[in-house]
């Protein structure tokens, strides 16, 4: 493996730069307060970091469940070569949301009380739990993967392989919950939602989709790795998950728009405004331009075709998180929310994370390359 | 028996001696406002020709606030005021987001901000048997427009008004069912009915927690069907393996597998 000097390239400085916003935006939010460092108020109370650190980052994460599920529940080896990416992607989606959350709580120290004091009554509650109990769920499908490599941990590893099928299994289940109710948080504004948002199957669309988002996440990150360090996952493998995506995001689009039309809301799409003008936009990114590219077959044999077809959906997938968590509760606020340069700079400083994280993931766990020692089921692994 | 408020917003003055007792009995700082906040848990909304409506928290019978808060650190009391415990709230704000009246207000200023909102003076007061500071003010130094009792009583008493006096009131006690019935409500006079007067007349009449329920009691019944067809699955698709493993050569095995993947 080559090593490359460190150098003063253009995206580590605008990643430093980034970063230090970051910091100088955290100290005002713990010092200050929520009021001195965002844009948030009593009429606008969930911004960006809700919006986009929490309610989309744990979207992006659901790599972790999809892959694993199709490798393992539905036996399809040959994804076998990206579990390992996706699990540690997801872990690690997972592990900075849960940070993330922090600087959103007024009371950060007091977190674990979600845990503790629950109230299964509400959706957020059975969030917590979800996401708390995942985690714990992807740290140990992960050492089972990435561990492998140290000696004197050979023993448990070779436990925790054993029992692999549970945990995805478990990781399957506690996903399905979570990721629903993300969009269970929002079904009990039924006023305050703009109608082209609010659905009673807010938590079945968030689920639905979240599957297509983790097949979209996962080429996307094959295709940065293969940019940044060479590493990548095969072209067929990839091809076929953005089909998969597609399928998936038309079955939604079918769904989504049947429920517009039987409770009379068509006319919202045509009305013109802000709102109707974003709704569009979200369809286009999140279903029309991924399905026309995955029709030709000329483009779907190119690395950029693949890969734009899956960025496009993962874009409208954040569209509409930040649709339903932003545009479309402002719509009944009486306030106009930006969100504040310090809102930007920490959600980005955890994106700019994230990346570090995935790059030395890359790098030092190997991961995109398949070494038979790691796969549970050997004698199958082999066969494809 | 739940304790409730009724506001008669024919009989209110605007003289807001009711803002000015909150402020003292809940030792809210500042001069009084008009918009609610953390130092404001009821103001006089003006609605012109004389008109003025007290905003504050209708204490609902089922309480959105309270069902959507993770760790209960908002709950109604027998005595029907819903009440806040600072200790247990974590600060994630998702009773602002959800309460259909908008009442829940924070201490964005703060490092460590608490939610404010209207306790009906559930400590001071309502524990002990007596009124609210609004009530009492109102009655004693005000207009008397805000009434404090029973809550099957102050209902009776509204439709009593309502029905004799056709001519003074619009046919409708607001808060006797919206959102599954709330512990404060109002009266308003006959020329400016509800919509008019900036009330949200759209709420349903069923309590808006029943929404959120009725995804999450599915969840006991889902896990254990979705667990078994994993499962299920799992077994089956690994069994095919293990079958075609046995009985065909390596080659056909090959052959077979290439097939079951493309499904
Ligand atoms: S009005 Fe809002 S804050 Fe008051 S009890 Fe009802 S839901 Fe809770
Ligand atoms: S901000 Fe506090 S009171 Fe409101 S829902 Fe969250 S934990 Fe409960
Ligand atoms: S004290 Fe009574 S009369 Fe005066 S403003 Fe308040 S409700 Fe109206």
């Amino acid at each position: 493996m080559t090593k490359p000097k460190f150098k003063f390239t253009f995206w580590r400085v605008v990643a430093a730069l980034i970063l230090i916003a970051g910091a100088v935006a955290t100290f005002q939010r713990f010092v200050y307060g929520l009021g001195y460092a965002t844009h948030l108020s009593d009429d606008f109370p969930w911004g960006l970091w809700i919006g986009f650190d929490v309610i989309s980052g744990v979207g992006l994460a659901a790599g972790g469940f999809t892959i694993t599920a199709i490798v393992y529940i539905f036996n399809l080896k040959k994804y076998h070569c990206i579990v390992k990416a996706t699990v540690l992607t997801a872990f690690m989606g997972y592990v900075l949301v849960g940070t993330a959350l922090l600087w959103d709580l007024g009371k950060y120290y007091d977190i674990w009380h979600a845990l503790v004091f629950g109230n299964h009554h509400s959706a957020m509650f059975e969030l917590a739990v979800c996401v708390a109990s995942y985690i714990g769920v992807l740290a140990l499908e992960f050492s089972s993967i990435a561990l492998g490599k140290f000696k004197w941990l050979r023993k448990p590893v070779k436990f925790l392989k054993k029992s692999y099928i549970l945990l995805v299994i478990l990781g399957v289940l506690i996903s399905t919950l979570h990721q629903s109710s993300l969009g269970t948080l929002y079904v009990i504004v039924p006023e305050k939602l703009h109608p082209l948002w609010y659905s009673r199957l807010l938590p079945i669309y968030f689920f639905f989709t979240s599957i297509g988002v983790g097949l979209g996440m996962t080429v996307v990150e094959s295709y940065l790795s293969w940019r940044g360090m060479g590493h990548e996952a095969p072209l067929p493998v990839l091809a076929n998950l953005v089909r998969g995506m597609v399928v998936i995001q038309l079955t939604f689009f079918v769904a989504m728009f049947e429920g517009l039309i039987v409770s009379h809301k068509l006319g919202y799409l045509v009305d013109g405004s802000f709102e109707s003008g974003m709704w569009w936009l979200e369809m286009a990114l999140w279903v029309f331009i991924p399905t026309i590219i995955a029709f030709r077959k000329k483009w779907m044999m190119t690395r950029f075709g693949v890969f734009a077809a899956g960025f496009s959906g993962v874009l409208g997938f954040l569209m509409n998180r930040l649709n339903v968590s932003m545009t479309a509760f402002q719509w009944s606020a009486k306030v106009k929310y930006v969100p504040s340069w310090q809102e930007m700079a920490v959600s980005a400083s955890f994106v700019v994370v994230s990346f570090i994280i995935f790059a030395y993931a890359v790098k030092y766990f190997n991961l995109f390359h398949e070494e038979d020692e790691e796969s549970i089921e050997e004698s199958a692994v082999k066969a494809v | 028996m739940p304790k409730a408020m009724l506001v008669d917003i024919t009989e209110c003055v605007g003289c807001g001696v009711c803002s000015e007792a909150c402020k003292k009995e809940q030792k809210l700082p500042g001069p009084v406002g008009k918009k609610k906040d953390y130092a404001n848990y009821t103001v006089l909304r003006e609605e012109g020709d004389d008109v003025y409506v007290r905003e504050l928290c209708m204490h609902c019978t089922d309480p959105t606030c309270a069902s959507v808060c993770p760790v209960s650190a908002l709950h109604k009391t027998p005595e029907g005021p819903v009440v806040y415990d600072f200790d247990l709230c974590i600060g994630c704000r998702y009773c602002m987001m959800a309460c259909p009246f908008g009442v829940p207000k924070y201490e964005w200023q703060k490092p460590i901000p608490k939610i404010k909102k209207c306790i009906m003076c559930y400590d001071t007061r309502i524990k002990k048997g007596l009124p609210t500071a609004c009530s009492q003010a109102c009655q004693e130094e005000g207009g008397g427009a805000t009434y404090f009792g029973e809550r099957s009583e102050l209902l009776a008493e509204a439709h009593r008004r309502i029905k004799e006096n056709p001519d003074t009131y619009a046919p409708h006690v607001y808060g006797e069912h919206e959102v599954g019935g709330t512990n404060v409500m109002f009266l308003a006079p006959k020329d400016r009915p509800f919509e008019s007067l900036h009330f949200n007349t759209k709420l349903p009449e069923e309590a808006l927690p029943e929404l959120t329920w009725q995804v999450l009691n599915k969840i006991p019944v889902i896990v254990p069907v979705w667990a078994t067809f994993l499962t299920g699955m799992w077994w089956l698709n690994n069994r095919k393996t293990e079958v075609e493993e046995n009985e065909g050569s390596k080659k056909i095995r090959d052959e077979k597998h290439g097939e079951g993947e493309n499904d």
